[in-house]
């Protein structure tokens, strides 16, 4: 990761979200923050993102998620706030439909389904939306290394 | 988690995995015609075995062709399967689905990605005991079926007489052994250290399935009875 930011190969020019949790939580550890690495699962409907790379809005992977991994506050769970390095999402009032104002999301509470936070953000409020983006801090909470 | 990837299935599914073993793989930049072995990282390393990615990029390219191989070499041919689940579990792209066609032939067990041109830009399979990954990782994407069935061949095929002749690749004097029924039964008593120097080596047994335990390799067969396993050893340097 640090040789393809100063301008060699690294490992190629993909990244993924568990990519970006590492990154975003390892560097801002290293000046004095205190972020997890946490996954939301399982396979959940997303609303019109922009993913990181890209400048379009879009639902990537035929409408769903199967997992999806950010650095996190403390417990990593609904009442607590996350920084997603991978994507950005609709800011304003209905993030289901357009226009979509991007909005990156840093220290956003995840939140729930009934207020408009991170979770309302990323997933339509639906069954297969919202209702299972779940956070998963009791097997994914971790701290890893980038490399 | 429930995952719609079957593990149990794969397991059976495996048949020319269970009784080949891959030891101290390594790859040396001959391997893909038209292709420069750019960089050569061993990414983690566990009891169980290492990971290495090599980073390919096509020779005389304008843009940015890059594609990224990643090799994981277990003990066993199951513990390939876990680790070919885990790559499936760090995907984000839900239902990712088995080769067609093509790639169906490639690895014992595979599965792939595709733009919606049908190019197949990601690969990952498992072949006996090593879980591999080909990936197109530039800004220019490339279809990588044609480097995945290279690898694949170069770790089940017997080598080519130019290999031989040229001392690349040696067949060393056959292990005939008793294979106890049902128990593990060593192969080879201490495999060589895994460095450069050593080589790699593809064992091949008729039947059974191969394993390593320490820095023994066994085989155990399900009837037992004399069994004749292939060994060739690669260099590395």
């Amino acid at each position: 990761m640090i040789e393809r930011l100063n301008g060699g190969i690294g490992f190629g020019g993909l990244v993924n979200c568990t990519d970006s949790a590492n990154t975003v939580s390892t560097f801002s550890n290293l000046i004095g923050c205190d972020l997890w690495q946490c996954r939301m699962e399982s396979s959940f409907r997303l609303n019109p993102i922009i993913a990181i790379g890209y400048d379009v809005w879009a639902i990537p992977f035929d409408g769903f998620f199967f997992y999806h991994e950010v650095a996190w506050k403390g417990a990593c769970n609904e009442y607590t706030n996350v920084f997603d390095g991978c994507l950005k999402v609709d800011g304003d009032a209905d993030p289901t439909s357009p226009p979509h104002t991007p909005l990156l999301p840093v220290n956003m509470l995840f939140g729930d389904c009934t207020t408009m936070n991170y979770r309302l953000r990323l997933c339509p409020p639906t069954a297969d939306g919202c209702a299972g983006c779940v956070p998963q801090p009791g097997t994914t909470r971790q701290r890893r290394l980038i490399i | 988690m429930e995952t719609q990837y079957d593990q149990k299935a794969w397991e059976q599914e495996t048949k020319l995995g269970r009784r080949l073993y891959i030891h101290n793989f390594g790859m040396t930049g001959t391997e893909f015609a038209g292709w420069e072995l750019v960089k050569i990282s061993v990414a983690s390393h566990s009891p169980d075995g290492s990971e290495k990615v090599y980073m390919w990029k096509r020779k005389a390219s304008k843009l940015e062709e890059l594609v990224q191989v990643r090799v994981i070499e277990s003990s066993y041919w199951r513990n390939a399967l876990q680790y070919h689940h885990d790559q499936l579990m760090h995907s984000m792209r839900p239902e990712i689905p088995r080769g067609k066609g093509k790639t169906a032939a490639i690895g014992d067990i595979q599965h792939v990605g595709q733009t919606p041109t049908n190019e197949t830009t990601a690969m990952i399979f498992t072949r006996g005991n090593l879980q591999i990954s080909v990936s197109s990782v530039g800004l220019s994407p490339v279809d990588v079926t044609t480097l995945a069935k290279a690898l694949d061949n170069k770790l089940t095929k017997p080598p080519t007489k130019t290999d031989e002749k040229k001392m690349v690749a040696k067949r060393q004097k056959p292990l005939k052994v008793k294979a106890k029924k049902k128990e593990m039964t060593v192969l080879i008593d201490t495999l060589p250290e895994p460095t450069p120097k050593s080589g790699w080596t593809r064992v091949l047994a008729t039947d059974g399935e191969i394993r390593k335990e320490g820095d023994t390799l066994y085989i155990v067969d399900e009837k037992g009875g004399d069994r004749t396993v292939e060994v060739i050893t690669y260099k590395l340097e």
